[in-house]
Protein backbone atom coordinates (compact mmCIF):
# COMPACT_ATOMS: atom_id res chain seq x y z
CA UNK A 1 0.00 0.00 0.00
CA UNK A 2 1.35 3.73 -1.01
CA UNK A 3 1.65 5.84 2.25
CA UNK A 4 -1.52 8.82 1.99
CA UNK A 5 1.04 11.35 1.94
CA UNK A 6 4.49 11.38 1.17
CA UNK A 7 7.14 14.26 1.90
CA UNK A 8 10.40 14.14 0.09
CA UNK A 9 13.04 16.28 0.80
CA UNK A 10 10.67 19.06 1.65
CA UNK A 11 12.60 22.80 2.39
CA UNK A 12 11.51 25.84 2.51
CA UNK A 13 13.73 28.93 2.30
CA UNK A 14 12.92 32.78 3.29
CA UNK A 15 16.19 34.70 2.07
CA UNK A 16 18.61 33.35 3.92
CA UNK A 17 16.82 31.59 6.28
CA UNK A 18 16.03 27.75 5.57
CA UNK A 19 12.72 27.09 7.59
CA UNK A 20 12.21 24.26 6.81
CA UNK A 21 15.49 21.85 5.65
CA UNK A 22 15.35 18.26 3.26
CA UNK A 23 12.53 16.95 5.11
CA UNK A 24 11.41 13.49 4.23
CA UNK A 25 8.50 11.52 5.91
CA UNK A 26 5.37 9.52 5.39
CA UNK A 27 2.28 9.07 6.83
CA UNK A 28 -0.31 5.99 6.66
CA UNK A 29 -3.87 6.37 6.39
CA UNK A 30 -5.37 6.10 9.84
CA UNK A 31 -2.57 7.09 11.82
CA UNK A 32 -2.40 9.61 14.58
CA UNK A 33 0.79 11.58 14.59
CA UNK A 34 2.65 13.82 16.65
CA UNK A 35 4.58 16.70 14.86
CA UNK A 36 6.46 18.32 17.51
CA UNK A 37 9.54 20.77 18.16
CA UNK A 38 10.26 23.53 19.68
CA UNK A 39 9.16 27.33 18.63
CA UNK A 40 10.70 28.09 15.36
CA UNK A 41 11.25 24.52 14.72
CA UNK A 42 9.34 24.94 11.55
CA UNK A 43 6.28 22.52 12.21
CA UNK A 44 3.57 26.07 10.93
CA UNK A 45 5.85 26.07 8.02
CA UNK A 46 5.85 22.47 7.16
CA UNK A 47 2.45 22.86 7.50
CA UNK A 48 1.94 25.32 5.39
CA UNK A 49 4.12 23.42 2.69
CA UNK A 50 1.62 20.32 2.88
CA UNK A 51 -1.17 22.08 2.75
CA UNK A 52 -0.40 24.42 -0.36
CA UNK A 53 -0.67 27.54 1.46
CA UNK A 54 3.28 28.00 1.19
CA UNK A 55 5.31 26.73 -2.37
CA UNK A 56 8.44 24.63 -1.41
CA UNK A 57 11.45 25.88 -2.41
CA UNK A 58 12.68 22.47 -2.95
CA UNK A 59 11.29 18.46 -2.66
CA UNK A 60 8.01 17.03 -3.75
CA UNK A 61 4.77 16.64 -2.10
CA UNK A 62 2.76 13.44 -3.15
CA UNK A 63 -0.75 12.89 -1.64
CA UNK A 64 -3.07 9.52 -2.01
CA UNK A 65 -0.75 8.66 -4.66
CA UNK A 66 -0.46 11.82 -7.12
CA UNK A 67 1.81 14.29 -7.22
CA UNK A 68 0.52 17.50 -5.69
CA UNK A 69 3.41 19.29 -5.46
CA UNK A 70 2.50 23.03 -6.55
CA UNK A 71 -1.14 22.57 -5.65
CA UNK A 72 -3.38 26.00 -4.55
CA UNK A 73 -4.81 24.97 -0.63
CA UNK A 74 -8.08 25.06 -2.55
CA UNK A 75 -7.14 22.09 -4.52
CA UNK A 76 -5.68 20.28 -1.85
CA UNK A 77 -9.04 20.72 0.17
CA UNK A 78 -11.39 19.57 -2.17
CA UNK A 79 -9.02 16.30 -2.55
CA UNK A 80 -9.39 16.22 1.50
CA UNK A 81 -5.98 17.34 2.52
CA UNK A 82 -7.28 19.92 5.37
CA UNK A 83 -5.72 22.24 8.24
CA UNK A 84 -6.44 24.01 10.84
CA UNK A 85 -4.94 27.33 11.66
CA UNK A 86 -3.66 27.82 14.81
CA UNK A 87 -5.12 31.39 15.31
CA UNK A 88 -8.59 30.38 14.11
CA UNK A 89 -10.00 31.86 11.22
CA UNK A 90 -13.73 32.35 11.30
CA UNK A 91 -15.68 34.36 8.89
CA UNK A 92 -16.72 36.84 11.07
CA UNK A 93 -19.86 38.13 9.70
CA UNK A 94 -20.72 34.60 8.79
CA UNK A 95 -23.05 32.55 11.56
CA UNK A 96 -21.12 29.20 12.93
CA UNK A 97 -23.81 27.14 10.44
CA UNK A 98 -22.58 28.71 7.73
CA UNK A 99 -19.09 29.01 8.64
CA UNK A 100 -19.26 25.81 8.38
CA UNK A 101 -21.33 25.50 5.29
CA UNK A 102 -19.10 27.39 3.32
CA UNK A 103 -16.52 24.57 3.86
CA UNK A 104 -18.87 21.79 2.67
CA UNK A 105 -20.19 23.58 0.02
CA UNK A 106 -16.55 24.63 -2.02
CA UNK A 107 -14.88 21.55 -0.66
CA UNK A 108 -17.37 19.39 1.03
CA UNK A 109 -19.44 18.38 -1.87
CA UNK A 110 -22.18 19.13 -1.02
CA UNK A 111 -25.09 20.15 -4.03
CA UNK A 112 -26.49 23.38 -2.94
CA UNK A 113 -26.54 25.74 -0.09
CA UNK A 114 -29.87 23.69 1.85
CA UNK A 115 -27.58 20.73 1.45
CA UNK A 116 -24.57 22.55 2.30
CA UNK A 117 -26.19 24.00 5.77
CA UNK A 118 -27.60 20.63 6.71
CA UNK A 119 -23.73 18.83 6.77
CA UNK A 120 -22.93 21.85 8.24
CA UNK A 121 -25.34 21.15 11.20
CA UNK A 122 -24.41 17.59 11.31
CA UNK A 123 -20.93 18.66 12.02
CA UNK A 124 -21.69 21.35 14.65
CA UNK A 125 -23.73 18.69 16.22
CA UNK A 126 -20.74 16.20 16.69
CA UNK A 127 -18.89 18.51 18.00
CA UNK A 128 -21.03 19.61 20.54
CA UNK A 129 -21.75 22.88 19.81
CA UNK A 130 -24.90 22.32 17.44
CA UNK A 131 -26.51 24.81 19.53
CA UNK A 132 -24.41 27.49 18.64
CA UNK A 133 -25.46 27.36 14.87
CA UNK A 134 -27.13 30.71 14.30
CA UNK A 135 -24.29 32.51 16.82
CA UNK A 136 -21.43 34.44 15.18
CA UNK A 137 -18.15 33.72 15.97
CA UNK A 138 -17.30 37.11 17.98
CA UNK A 139 -20.03 35.79 20.32
CA UNK A 140 -18.31 32.54 21.15
CA UNK A 141 -15.77 31.44 23.53
CA UNK A 142 -12.58 30.61 22.45
CA UNK A 143 -13.08 26.82 23.44
CA UNK A 144 -16.39 26.73 21.15
CA UNK A 145 -14.07 28.91 18.31
CA UNK A 146 -11.62 25.79 18.74
CA UNK A 147 -14.30 23.52 18.04
CA UNK A 148 -15.78 25.96 14.96
CA UNK A 149 -12.56 25.15 13.62
CA UNK A 150 -12.66 21.75 13.98
CA UNK A 151 -16.11 21.55 12.68
CA UNK A 152 -14.78 23.19 9.72
CA UNK A 153 -11.97 21.03 8.63
CA UNK A 154 -14.98 17.97 9.21
CA UNK A 155 -17.12 19.64 6.48
CA UNK A 156 -14.57 19.21 4.17
CA UNK A 157 -14.97 15.54 4.27
CA UNK A 158 -10.79 14.86 5.40
CA UNK A 159 -8.66 12.26 4.05
CA UNK A 160 -5.74 13.72 5.91
CA UNK A 161 -6.49 16.77 8.75
CA UNK A 162 -3.36 18.51 10.21
CA UNK A 163 -4.44 19.91 13.51
CA UNK A 164 -1.84 23.14 14.40
CA UNK A 165 -2.44 23.80 17.75
CA UNK A 166 -5.81 23.40 18.26
CA UNK A 167 -5.53 22.89 22.43
CA UNK A 168 -3.48 26.38 22.87
CA UNK A 169 -5.70 28.37 25.33
CA UNK A 170 -7.60 25.45 26.05
CA UNK A 171 -7.91 24.63 30.14
CA UNK A 172 -7.81 20.98 31.36
CA UNK A 173 -11.40 19.45 31.00
CA UNK A 174 -11.54 21.61 27.50
CA UNK A 175 -8.21 19.77 26.33
CA UNK A 176 -10.04 16.33 27.02
CA UNK A 177 -13.08 17.03 25.35
CA UNK A 178 -11.04 17.85 22.29
CA UNK A 179 -8.99 15.25 22.62
CA UNK A 180 -12.49 12.92 22.37
CA UNK A 181 -13.38 14.23 19.20
CA UNK A 182 -10.16 13.64 17.64
CA UNK A 183 -9.91 9.99 18.41
CA UNK A 184 -13.55 9.84 17.21
CA UNK A 185 -12.45 11.42 13.77
CA UNK A 186 -9.58 9.24 13.72
CA UNK A 187 -11.74 6.75 14.61
CA UNK A 188 -13.55 7.09 11.05
CA UNK A 189 -9.95 6.33 8.92
CA UNK A 190 -8.98 9.79 8.81
CA UNK A 191 -5.53 10.10 9.23
CA UNK A 192 -4.64 13.01 11.63
CA UNK A 193 -1.40 14.94 12.10
CA UNK A 194 -1.23 16.50 15.49
CA UNK A 195 0.72 19.84 15.76
CA UNK A 196 1.69 20.68 19.41
CA UNK A 197 3.27 22.10 22.09
CA UNK A 198 1.38 19.94 25.27
CA UNK A 199 3.36 16.75 26.16
CA UNK A 200 -0.56 15.33 27.64
CA UNK A 201 -1.95 15.85 24.37
CA UNK A 202 0.99 14.33 22.61
CA UNK A 203 1.15 11.68 25.12
CA UNK A 204 -2.40 10.94 24.74
CA UNK A 205 -3.08 10.83 21.34
CA UNK A 206 0.13 9.86 19.11
CA UNK A 207 1.81 6.49 18.57
CA UNK A 208 4.10 7.97 16.31
CA UNK A 209 6.37 11.03 16.33
CA UNK A 210 7.76 13.37 13.98
CA UNK A 211 10.36 15.63 15.49
CA UNK A 212 11.75 19.09 13.73
CA UNK A 213 14.60 20.68 14.85
CA UNK A 214 15.95 23.99 12.96
CA UNK A 215 13.85 22.81 10.10
CA UNK A 216 15.21 19.40 10.03
CA UNK A 217 13.97 16.10 10.54
CA UNK A 218 15.39 15.34 14.09
CA UNK A 219 13.73 12.58 15.03
CA UNK A 220 10.29 9.95 13.80
CA UNK A 221 9.66 7.51 15.61
CA UNK A 222 7.28 5.35 17.96
CA UNK A 223 6.13 7.99 21.26
CA UNK A 224 8.37 5.65 23.06
CA UNK A 225 11.12 5.56 21.24
CA UNK A 226 11.20 9.30 20.30
CA UNK A 227 11.20 10.19 24.44
CA UNK A 228 14.19 7.90 24.78
CA UNK A 229 16.17 9.46 21.88
CA UNK A 230 19.06 11.66 23.62
CA UNK A 231 19.18 13.72 20.63
CA UNK A 232 15.22 14.73 21.02
CA UNK A 233 15.88 14.78 24.48
CA UNK A 234 18.81 17.43 24.46
CA UNK A 235 17.32 19.58 21.52
CA UNK A 236 13.77 19.89 22.75
CA UNK A 237 12.48 17.68 25.57
CA UNK A 238 14.15 18.42 28.13
CA UNK A 239 14.72 15.39 31.17
CA UNK A 240 11.03 16.12 32.50
CA UNK A 241 9.39 16.39 29.20
CA UNK A 242 10.79 13.18 28.25
CA UNK A 243 9.50 11.62 31.63
CA UNK A 244 6.23 13.21 30.66
CA UNK A 245 6.17 11.12 27.85
CA UNK A 246 7.41 7.77 28.54
CA UNK A 247 3.88 6.49 29.24
CA UNK A 248 2.52 4.45 26.65
CA UNK A 249 -0.25 5.59 24.79
CA UNK A 250 -3.81 4.25 25.70
CA UNK B 1 -38.01 23.95 -6.07
CA UNK B 2 -40.56 26.07 -4.35
CA UNK B 3 -37.71 28.42 -2.25
CA UNK B 4 -35.86 28.51 -5.71
CA UNK B 5 -38.76 29.87 -7.41
CA UNK B 6 -39.17 32.25 -4.23
CA UNK B 7 -35.64 33.20 -4.98
CA UNK B 8 -35.72 35.26 -8.63
CA UNK B 9 -38.99 36.69 -7.71
CA UNK B 10 -37.09 40.36 -6.08
CA UNK B 11 -34.24 39.99 -9.22
CA UNK B 12 -37.59 39.68 -12.03
CA UNK B 13 -39.78 42.60 -9.86
CA UNK B 14 -36.42 44.75 -10.24
CA UNK B 15 -35.90 44.44 -14.11
CA UNK B 16 -39.79 44.79 -14.40
CA UNK B 17 -39.86 48.23 -12.46
CA UNK B 18 -37.01 49.08 -14.35
CA UNK B 19 -38.55 48.21 -17.49
CA UNK B 20 -41.39 49.95 -16.64
CA UNK B 21 -39.94 53.10 -15.80
CA UNK B 22 -37.62 53.25 -18.58
CA UNK B 23 -40.81 53.02 -20.56
CA UNK B 24 -42.68 55.34 -18.39
CA UNK B 25 -39.78 57.97 -17.20
CA UNK B 26 -38.75 59.24 -20.55
CA UNK B 27 -42.52 59.75 -21.83
CA UNK B 28 -43.21 61.47 -18.39
CA UNK B 29 -40.31 64.05 -18.21
CA UNK B 30 -40.65 64.12 -22.39
CA UNK B 31 -39.87 67.96 -22.49
CA UNK B 32 -37.66 68.91 -19.44
CA UNK B 33 -34.78 68.52 -20.51
CA UNK B 34 -33.11 69.13 -16.94
CA UNK B 35 -34.53 66.29 -15.24
CA UNK B 36 -34.03 63.92 -18.11
CA UNK B 37 -30.63 64.75 -17.83
CA UNK B 38 -30.66 64.23 -14.16
CA UNK B 39 -32.34 60.75 -14.44
CA UNK B 40 -30.26 59.54 -16.84
CA UNK B 41 -27.32 60.81 -14.66
CA UNK B 42 -28.65 59.17 -11.93
CA UNK B 43 -29.44 55.36 -13.62
CA UNK B 44 -26.01 56.14 -14.72
CA UNK B 45 -24.34 56.07 -11.62
CA UNK B 46 -26.35 53.47 -10.39
CA UNK B 47 -24.84 51.59 -12.68
CA UNK B 48 -21.57 51.82 -12.26
CA UNK B 49 -21.59 51.27 -8.39
CA UNK B 50 -23.64 48.63 -8.28
CA UNK B 51 -21.23 46.95 -10.88
CA UNK B 52 -18.10 48.51 -8.63
CA UNK B 53 -19.89 47.13 -5.77
CA UNK B 54 -19.46 43.24 -6.99
CA UNK B 55 -15.82 43.53 -6.42
CA UNK B 56 -15.15 46.70 -3.70
CA UNK B 57 -18.02 45.51 -1.86
CA UNK B 58 -18.76 41.81 -2.22
CA UNK B 59 -15.51 40.60 -2.80
CA UNK B 60 -13.91 43.45 -0.58
CA UNK B 61 -11.47 44.75 -3.18
CA UNK B 62 -10.93 48.28 -3.52
CA UNK B 63 -11.13 49.02 -7.63
CA UNK B 64 -10.40 51.99 -9.18
CA UNK B 65 -10.54 50.64 -12.84
CA UNK B 66 -13.94 51.64 -13.31
CA UNK B 67 -13.08 54.36 -15.53
CA UNK B 68 -10.90 52.03 -17.72
CA UNK B 69 -13.11 50.31 -18.48
CA UNK B 70 -16.03 52.81 -19.14
CA UNK B 71 -14.12 54.80 -21.38
CA UNK B 72 -12.88 51.18 -23.31
CA UNK B 73 -16.75 50.60 -23.58
CA UNK B 74 -17.45 54.66 -25.09
CA UNK B 75 -14.61 53.93 -27.34
CA UNK B 76 -14.87 50.84 -28.38
CA UNK B 77 -18.71 51.20 -29.23
CA UNK B 78 -17.99 54.88 -31.13
CA UNK B 79 -15.52 53.32 -33.51
CA UNK B 80 -17.30 50.70 -34.30
CA UNK B 81 -20.35 52.75 -34.99
CA UNK B 82 -17.98 54.96 -36.99
CA UNK B 83 -16.96 51.97 -38.84
CA UNK B 84 -20.93 51.78 -39.82
CA UNK B 85 -22.00 49.26 -37.27
CA UNK B 86 -25.24 49.29 -35.52
CA UNK B 87 -25.43 50.89 -31.70
CA UNK B 88 -26.40 47.62 -30.49
CA UNK B 89 -23.11 45.62 -32.44
CA UNK B 90 -21.36 48.90 -30.34
CA UNK B 91 -22.61 47.87 -27.25
CA UNK B 92 -21.87 44.09 -27.72
CA UNK B 93 -18.27 45.12 -28.51
CA UNK B 94 -17.97 47.34 -25.42
CA UNK B 95 -18.94 44.31 -23.11
CA UNK B 96 -16.69 42.23 -24.71
CA UNK B 97 -13.58 44.38 -24.68
CA UNK B 98 -13.87 45.05 -21.33
CA UNK B 99 -14.51 41.53 -20.24
CA UNK B 100 -11.60 40.29 -22.40
CA UNK B 101 -9.45 43.26 -21.15
CA UNK B 102 -10.26 42.73 -17.95
CA UNK B 103 -10.15 38.91 -17.07
CA UNK B 104 -6.29 38.22 -17.24
CA UNK B 105 -5.70 41.82 -15.97
CA UNK B 106 -8.28 41.21 -12.86
CA UNK B 107 -6.46 37.48 -12.59
CA UNK B 108 -2.72 39.61 -12.70
CA UNK B 109 -3.36 42.42 -9.71
CA UNK B 110 -6.35 40.56 -7.93
CA UNK B 111 -3.68 38.60 -5.97
CA UNK B 112 -2.25 42.41 -4.77
CA UNK B 113 -4.03 43.33 -1.42
CA UNK B 114 -5.30 46.74 -0.13
CA UNK B 115 -4.02 50.04 -1.50
CA UNK B 116 -1.47 47.80 -3.82
CA UNK B 117 -4.56 46.98 -5.92
CA UNK B 118 -6.43 50.15 -5.62
CA UNK B 119 -2.68 51.58 -7.39
CA UNK B 120 -2.54 48.99 -10.00
CA UNK B 121 -6.36 49.35 -10.76
CA UNK B 122 -6.09 53.06 -11.11
CA UNK B 123 -2.61 52.27 -13.61
CA UNK B 124 -5.13 50.74 -16.17
CA UNK B 125 -6.82 54.14 -16.29
CA UNK B 126 -3.69 56.32 -16.90
CA UNK B 127 -2.50 53.53 -19.80
CA UNK B 128 -5.63 53.38 -21.59
CA UNK B 129 -5.95 56.83 -22.04
CA UNK B 130 -2.19 57.16 -23.52
CA UNK B 131 -3.18 54.20 -25.61
CA UNK B 132 -6.65 56.05 -26.68
CA UNK B 133 -4.58 59.20 -27.16
CA UNK B 134 -2.55 57.88 -29.31
CA UNK B 135 -3.94 55.70 -31.21
CA UNK B 136 -5.66 58.74 -33.66
CA UNK B 137 -5.96 57.18 -36.50
CA UNK B 138 -8.68 54.92 -35.03
CA UNK B 139 -9.99 56.84 -31.97
CA UNK B 140 -9.07 60.57 -33.20
CA UNK B 141 -6.70 60.90 -30.58
CA UNK B 142 -7.41 64.04 -28.58
CA UNK B 143 -9.70 65.53 -31.05
CA UNK B 144 -12.16 63.19 -29.78
CA UNK B 145 -15.09 61.25 -31.97
CA UNK B 146 -18.30 62.34 -32.63
CA UNK B 147 -21.16 60.38 -32.65
CA UNK B 148 -23.99 61.14 -34.95
CA UNK B 149 -26.90 58.60 -33.16
CA UNK B 150 -30.80 58.87 -34.01
CA UNK B 151 -30.63 60.97 -36.73
CA UNK B 152 -29.04 64.26 -34.37
CA UNK B 153 -32.80 65.01 -32.47
CA UNK B 154 -31.08 65.52 -28.92
CA UNK B 155 -34.24 65.56 -27.37
CA UNK B 156 -35.02 61.96 -29.01
CA UNK B 157 -31.56 60.67 -27.99
CA UNK B 158 -31.91 62.08 -24.14
CA UNK B 159 -34.87 59.72 -24.06
CA UNK B 160 -33.40 56.97 -25.63
CA UNK B 161 -30.44 56.87 -23.29
CA UNK B 162 -32.54 57.40 -20.51
CA UNK B 163 -34.55 54.23 -21.50
CA UNK B 164 -31.43 52.47 -21.72
CA UNK B 165 -29.55 53.27 -18.65
CA UNK B 166 -32.14 52.81 -16.66
CA UNK B 167 -32.63 49.25 -17.96
CA UNK B 168 -28.78 49.01 -17.72
CA UNK B 169 -29.10 49.82 -13.76
CA UNK B 170 -32.19 47.83 -13.49
CA UNK B 171 -29.97 44.60 -14.72
CA UNK B 172 -26.67 45.59 -12.84
CA UNK B 173 -28.71 45.90 -9.68
CA UNK B 174 -30.93 42.37 -10.50
CA UNK B 175 -27.83 40.44 -11.14
CA UNK B 176 -25.99 41.69 -7.82
CA UNK B 177 -28.99 40.30 -6.02
CA UNK B 178 -28.97 36.89 -8.02
CA UNK B 179 -24.67 36.90 -7.38
CA UNK B 180 -25.17 37.81 -3.68
CA UNK B 181 -27.73 35.26 -3.03
CA UNK B 182 -25.93 32.62 -5.16
CA UNK B 183 -22.41 30.73 -4.56
CA UNK B 184 -20.57 33.20 -6.32
CA UNK B 185 -21.72 35.60 -3.93
CA UNK B 186 -21.22 33.44 -0.85
CA UNK B 187 -17.61 32.38 -1.79
CA UNK B 188 -16.75 36.52 -2.70
CA UNK B 189 -18.39 37.22 0.73
CA UNK B 190 -16.15 34.50 2.24
CA UNK B 191 -13.13 35.70 0.61
CA UNK B 192 -13.77 39.48 1.75
CA UNK B 193 -14.15 38.17 5.45
CA UNK B 194 -10.81 35.93 5.05
CA UNK B 195 -9.19 34.81 2.27
CA UNK B 196 -6.44 32.32 3.65
CA UNK B 197 -9.56 30.94 5.36
CA UNK B 198 -11.30 31.25 2.20
CA UNK B 199 -8.80 28.97 0.26
CA UNK B 200 -8.58 26.54 3.11
CA UNK B 201 -12.27 26.11 3.07
CA UNK B 202 -11.96 25.13 -0.91
CA UNK B 203 -13.30 28.44 -2.50
CA UNK B 204 -10.80 28.88 -5.68
CA UNK B 205 -10.61 32.77 -4.93
CA UNK B 206 -8.49 33.49 -7.72
CA UNK B 207 -10.94 32.38 -10.27
CA UNK B 208 -13.99 33.92 -8.22
CA UNK B 209 -12.36 36.62 -8.18
CA UNK B 210 -11.56 37.03 -12.01
CA UNK B 211 -15.20 36.09 -12.80
CA UNK B 212 -16.21 39.41 -9.84
CA UNK B 213 -13.66 41.59 -11.81
CA UNK B 214 -14.80 40.43 -15.29
CA UNK B 215 -18.90 41.04 -14.46
CA UNK B 216 -18.27 43.93 -13.46
CA UNK B 217 -16.18 45.75 -16.26
CA UNK B 218 -18.41 44.03 -18.33
CA UNK B 219 -21.11 46.34 -16.65
CA UNK B 220 -19.17 49.53 -16.58
CA UNK B 221 -18.00 49.12 -20.97
CA UNK B 222 -22.13 49.00 -21.52
CA UNK B 223 -22.71 51.75 -19.58
CA UNK B 224 -19.96 54.06 -21.11
CA UNK B 225 -20.75 52.82 -24.65
CA UNK B 226 -24.60 54.49 -23.53
CA UNK B 227 -23.08 57.41 -21.93
CA UNK B 228 -21.14 57.91 -25.25
CA UNK B 229 -24.56 57.43 -27.24
CA UNK B 230 -26.02 59.66 -24.94
CA UNK B 231 -23.45 62.75 -24.65
CA UNK B 232 -22.65 62.53 -28.55
CA UNK B 233 -19.06 63.22 -28.33
CA UNK B 234 -16.45 61.31 -26.26
CA UNK B 235 -12.74 62.09 -25.84
CA UNK B 236 -9.96 60.58 -23.86
CA UNK B 237 -10.04 63.12 -20.85
CA UNK B 238 -13.83 63.03 -20.42
CA UNK B 239 -14.47 59.34 -20.87
CA UNK B 240 -10.88 58.37 -18.74
CA UNK B 241 -11.66 61.01 -16.35
CA UNK B 242 -10.87 59.53 -12.98
CA UNK B 243 -14.13 60.62 -11.26
CA UNK B 244 -15.92 57.90 -13.08
CA UNK B 245 -13.70 55.89 -10.70
CA UNK B 246 -14.31 57.75 -7.78
CA UNK B 247 -17.87 59.01 -7.93
CA UNK B 248 -19.23 55.28 -7.75
CA UNK B 249 -16.84 53.85 -5.06
CA UNK B 250 -18.45 57.45 -3.61
CA UNK B 251 -22.05 56.39 -4.15
CA UNK B 252 -21.52 53.07 -2.51
CA UNK B 253 -20.33 54.33 0.33
CA UNK B 254 -23.07 56.43 1.18
CA UNK B 255 -24.93 54.24 0.89
CA UNK B 256 -23.67 51.56 1.70
CA UNK B 257 -20.86 49.23 0.80
CA UNK B 258 -20.80 45.17 -0.05
CA UNK B 259 -25.17 45.68 0.20
CA UNK B 260 -27.43 44.72 -3.00
CA UNK B 261 -29.58 48.50 -2.33
CA UNK B 262 -26.74 50.41 -0.93
CA UNK B 263 -25.56 51.60 -4.74
CA UNK B 264 -28.93 52.49 -5.31
CA UNK B 265 -29.69 54.55 -2.14
CA UNK B 266 -26.22 56.29 -2.35
CA UNK B 267 -26.52 57.13 -5.72
CA UNK B 268 -29.33 59.24 -5.39
CA UNK B 269 -28.22 60.71 -1.95
CA UNK B 270 -25.10 61.79 -3.90
CA UNK B 271 -26.84 62.97 -6.83
CA UNK B 272 -29.03 65.35 -5.04
CA UNK B 273 -26.27 66.65 -2.99
CA UNK B 274 -24.01 67.34 -5.43
CA UNK B 275 -26.85 69.30 -7.47
CA UNK B 276 -28.13 71.02 -4.79
CA UNK B 277 -24.38 72.11 -4.11
CA UNK B 278 -23.96 72.75 -7.40
CA UNK B 279 -27.03 75.58 -7.38
CA UNK B 280 -27.07 77.10 -4.29
CA UNK B 281 -23.10 77.19 -3.87
CA UNK B 282 -21.76 77.69 -7.25
CA UNK B 283 -17.98 78.55 -6.33
CA UNK B 284 -17.98 76.44 -3.45
CA UNK B 285 -19.65 73.54 -4.48
CA UNK B 286 -17.62 70.95 -5.04
CA UNK B 287 -15.72 71.61 -1.76
CA UNK B 288 -19.14 71.61 0.30
CA UNK B 289 -19.58 68.42 -1.51
CA UNK B 290 -17.00 66.85 -0.44
CA UNK B 291 -17.37 67.90 3.35
CA UNK B 292 -21.14 66.14 3.26
CA UNK B 293 -19.66 63.34 2.26
CA UNK B 294 -17.29 63.26 4.53
CA UNK B 295 -19.69 64.16 7.40
CA UNK B 296 -21.58 61.29 6.14
CA UNK B 297 -19.20 58.55 5.82
CA UNK B 298 -18.50 59.80 9.68
CA UNK B 299 -21.62 59.38 11.38
CA UNK B 300 -23.30 56.65 9.17
CA UNK B 301 -19.42 54.36 8.84
CA UNK B 302 -21.05 51.74 7.11
CA UNK B 303 -23.41 53.48 5.21
CA UNK B 304 -26.89 54.60 5.16
CA UNK B 305 -28.70 51.44 4.52
CA UNK B 306 -26.93 49.45 7.15
CA UNK B 307 -27.14 52.32 9.52
CA UNK B 308 -30.64 52.02 9.39
CA UNK B 309 -31.05 48.50 10.00
CA UNK B 310 -28.97 48.86 12.62
CA UNK B 311 -27.93 45.41 14.45
CA UNK B 312 -28.75 43.90 11.37
CA UNK B 313 -25.22 42.19 10.07
CA UNK B 314 -25.72 42.64 6.44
Amino acid sequence: MTALLELQGLTRRFGGLTAVNNVSFSLDQGEIVGLIGSNGAGKTTLVNLATGHLQPTAGRIAFAGYDVTGKTPYQLARLGLVRTFQVVQPFMQLTALDNVAAVALFAGGAADMPAARHDAQACLERLGIGELANRLPPHITLAQRKRLELAKALAARPKLLFLDEVNAGLNSAEIDGVLTMIRSIAAEGVTIVVIEHLMKVVRGLCRRLVVLHQGALLADGQTEDVARDPAVIEAYLGTRGAAMLEVSPP
Amino acid sequence: MHARLQGWVLPVAILVIGAIVAYGLPIALSNQTYLLRLATSLALLVTLASAWNLVGGFTGYPSFATAAFFGLGAYASAVMQQFGWSALTGYATAAICAALLSAPFGFAILRLKGHYFAIASLMLVSILKEVTTGWSNVTGGGMGINLPGAGGDPLAIARISLEILVMLAAFSVALSLVISRGWLGFGLSCIRMNETAALSAGIDAPRLKTIAFTISSAICGVAGAAYAGWIGYIDPSDVYDVMWSVRPIIAALIGGVGTVFGPVVGSLIYLVFEELMWRNLLTFGTGALGVLIAILVLVMPGGVLPSLRKGKVS
